[in-house]
C-alpha cells in the first residue's frame, strides 16, 4: 500500500471566502506517490493550477486537508522542498541566465554563500542542457530556453517536489516535443516528484505515469488514468497504438457531453 | 574568455541600438529641431526690426545675444547659484521621494496612512509656499531648496511606487515558494523592476526643480538668475531679463540631459531601464 508522499482529502476552494458562490473546487481526493510524474489534465477554467498550487503549499484551501510527507505543506516550503516553474518563465530581465538560475537558491539558502548557489545554479544549467548559454541575458534567449532556465531556477535548489504550471503552453509543437523529451531525461536522472499541469493530451501521455483528468463547474478529478507505456519514451511512442488508445479514452473524457 | 563572450552575445543585440553609433543617431536626429530653432531667431530679429517694436517690449536676438557676451560674469554668477538651488534641491527631491516610495510600498499601513495625505498636499498650489519659507527661513539656500524639493518630490515618489507595485505575479510566487521574506522581495524584484518608472519620475522632477528654484527667487533672494530677471524687469532692461531667461532655459535643458546620461550608463547594469522606454 502506497500512502504518498503528497495526499490531499477533501479539498474545497472558493475565492472570496466560504460564502462565494460556485467552488472552484469542489471536495476533491487525490495521492501522489514519491518519485512519480503526475499530470493534472483538463479545459482551462477547472481549477488545475489552482490545485497544483494547494498541492505545492503556496496556496490554502478553503477546507480540507492536505500533507506533504505527513506533514503539513507549510513545513515543505519552509525546507525549501517545493520548485515551481511557472508558465512564464518570469526571469529577471538585468540577470543572466546563471544568476538567474540561481537567485532561488540564493534566497532559499538565508544568505548562503553566492559560490555555492552559483555551483547549483552551473549544474542545472547542464541538467538542462543550456551549459553555455549561462552568461547571456534573457532577451537573448529563446522561448524554449528561457522556459529550460526557469527548470533550472527550480531544480538548482534540489526540491523533492517539482511542480510545473503548463511549462511548455506558450512554446512551438517542435520545441515543446524537445522540451518534453527532455523534461523526460531530467526526471529519470533526477528522481523528483513532479506535478505537471496541462492541457494537452500527447504531453499528458507522453511525460506522465498517471493522468488525473479533471472537470470544470466546479472542478474536480473525473478519472485518474495510469499510462503504462514503457519508459525512456520517444517521439516514436506518438506512434503507438497504446498510444492512440489513451488519446482517444482522455479525448473523451474531455470532451462536453453532448447536449440532450 | 571575455573575447569569445563579447562575439557569442552580438548577434543576439540588435546592431545600432547601443554603442558609439547612438550619439551620431542622436545628433542627426537633433538636426531638424536646430533648424527651426534658427528660423524662428531670423524671424523674431525681421519682425522686431520691421514692425518697430519698441526694446523694452521685446528685445531682438542679435541684442540679447551681445547682452549674454557682455553681462557674462554677472550671467555665469548668477548661473552658478541657480544650480546649486536646482541640483541640490533636486538630489534631496530624489532621496525623500525614492525613500517615500520605498516605505510606502513596504507597509500597507503607511499606504492607508500617509498616501491620502500626500496627494491631498499635492493639490496646494506650491508656488503660493514660497513667501512662507522666505518668511520662516529668511534669504538663504534653505527657503529654496525646501520650495524645490516640496514641488519635485512627488512625481518621483507617484512613479517610483507604481513601479514597486507592477510586480510579477509570477515572480511573487516563485519567491514565496522558497519563503523568501517580504524585505528580499523588495530589494530583489521590486526595487531593480521599477528602475524604469523611478527615471520616468526623475526626468519631470528635474524639469520642476528649475521651476521651484526660480520662483523660489522670484519670491526673495539676492542672487541667482530668477533674481536676475526680477532685477532686470524692474530697471526695465529687457535684453538682459531675455539673456537670463534663456540661460535659465539652457541650463534645465542640460541638467535633463545630464540625468539622461546617467540613466545609460545605469542602463548597462539593468537593461531593461532603456527597453522599457522603447
Amino acid at each position: 500500500m502506497d500512502s504518498g508522499l503528497i495526499s490531499a482529502s477533501g479539498i474545497e476552494m472558493r475565492f472570496g471566502g466560504e460564502s462565494a458562490g460556485q467552488p472552484v473546487l469542489d471536495n476533491l481526493d487525490i495521492t501522489i506517490s514519491a518519485g512519480s510524474f503526475v499530470t493534472l489534465l483538463g479545459p482551462s477554467g477547472c481549477g488545475k493550477s489552482t490545485l497544483l498550487k494547494i498541492l505545492g503549499g503556496l496556496l490554502d484551501p478553503t477546507s480540507g486537508e492536505v500533507a506533504i510527507g505527513g506533514r503539513p505543506p507549510a513545513a515543505a516550503v519552509k525546507e525549501r522542498q517545493i520548485g515551481l516553474v511557472p508558465q512564464r518563465p518570469a526571469l529577471l530581465p538585468w540577470k543572466t541566465a546563471l544568476q538567474n538560475a540561481s537567485m532561488l537558491h540564493h534566497i532559499a539558502g538565508g544568505g548562503g554563500k553566492k559560490a555555492d548557489s552559483t555551483e547549483a545554479a552551473s549544474h542545472a544549467l547542464e541538467l538542462v542542457g543550456l551549459t553555455e548559454a549561462g552568461d547571456k541575458l534573457p532577451h537573448q534567449l529563446s522561448g524554449g530556453m528561457a522556459q529550460r532556465v526557469s527548470i533550472a531556477r527550480a531544480l538548482a535548489m534540489d526540491p523533492a517536489i517539482l511542480l510545473m504550471d503548463e511549462p511548455f503552453g506558450a512554446l512551438d509543437a517542435i520545441t515543446r516535443d524537445e522540451m518534453n523529451e527532455k523534461l523526460a531525461e531530467i526526471w529519470a536522472a533526477t528522481g523528483k516528484t513532479i506535478i505537471f499541469v496541462t492541457h494537452s493530451i500527447g504531453e499528458a501521455i507522453f511525460l506522465s505515469d498517471t493522468v488525473h483528468v479533471m472537470g470544470r463547474d466546479p472542478g474536480r478529478i473525473i478519472e485518474t488514468l495510469d499510462i503504462e507505456l514503457e519508459r525512456p519514451r520517444t517521439r516514436d511512442v506518438f506512434g503507438d497504438p497504446t498510444f492512440t488508445a489513451y488519446s482517444g479514452r482522455l479525448r473523451d473524457l474531455l470532451e462536453p457531453k453532448a447536449m440532450v | 574568455m571575455a573575447t569569445p563572450t563579447a562575439a557569442k552575445r552580438e548577434p543576439a543585440t540588435e546592431p545600432g541600438v547601443r554603442g558609439p553609433g547612438k550619439l551620431r543617431k542622436w545628433f542627426a536626429s537633433a538636426w531638424p529641431s536646430a533648424l527651426v530653432l534658427v528660423g524662428i531667431l531670423i524671424v523674431w530679429e525681421l519682425a522686431v526690426e520691421i514692425l518697430g517694436i519698441s526694446e523694452f517690449v521685446l528685445a531682438k536676438p542679435s541684442e540679447f545675444i551681445a547682452e549674454t557676451w557682455q553681462s557674462r560674469e554677472l550671467l555665469a554668477a548668477a548661473t552658478w547659484v541657480t544650480t546649486q538651488e536646482i541640483v541640490y534641491g533636486f538630489l534631496i527631491s530624489v532621496a525623500v521621494g525614492i525613500a517615500l516610495a520605498v516605505l510606502i510600498a513596504r507597509f500597507n499601513w503607511l499606504y492607508r496612512a500617509i498616501y491620502p495625505l500626500i496627494v491631498l498636499f499635492q493639490v496646494v498650489p506650491k508656488v503660493a509656499l514660497a513667501p512662507i519659507f522666505i518668511l520662516w527661513f529668511g534669504y538663504e539656500l534653505t527657503p529654496k531648496l525646501l520650495l524645490v524639493v516640496v514641488i519635485a518630490f512627488f512625481p518621483i515618489t507617484l512613479n517610483m511606487l507604481v513601479g514597486l507595485r507592477s510586480i510579477d505575479q509570477d515572480l511573487l510566487l516563485l519567491m514565496r515558494s522558497v519563503g523568501a521574506t517580504r524585505n528580499q522581495i523588495l530589494t530583489r524584484i521590486q526595487i531593480p523592476t521599477s528602475l524604469p518608472y523611478l527615471f520616468a519620475g526623475m526626468r519631470i522632477a528635474i524639469t520642476l526643480a528649475v521651476i521651484g528654484a526660480v520662483v523660489a527667487e522670484f519670491a526673495g533672494a539676492s542672487d541667482g538668475l530668477g533674481y536676475l530677471i526680477q532685477f532686470a524687469s524692474t530697471q526695465l532692461d529687457t535684453p538682459l531679463m531675455f539673456s537670463a531667461l534663456i540661460v535659465v532655459s539652457l541650463l534645465g535643458l542640460v541638467l535633463y540631459y545630464g540625468m539622461s546620461l546617467v540613466e545609460l550608463v545605469l542602463a548597462r547594469t539593468f537593461p531593461h531601464i532603456r527597453d522599457a522606454e522603447q
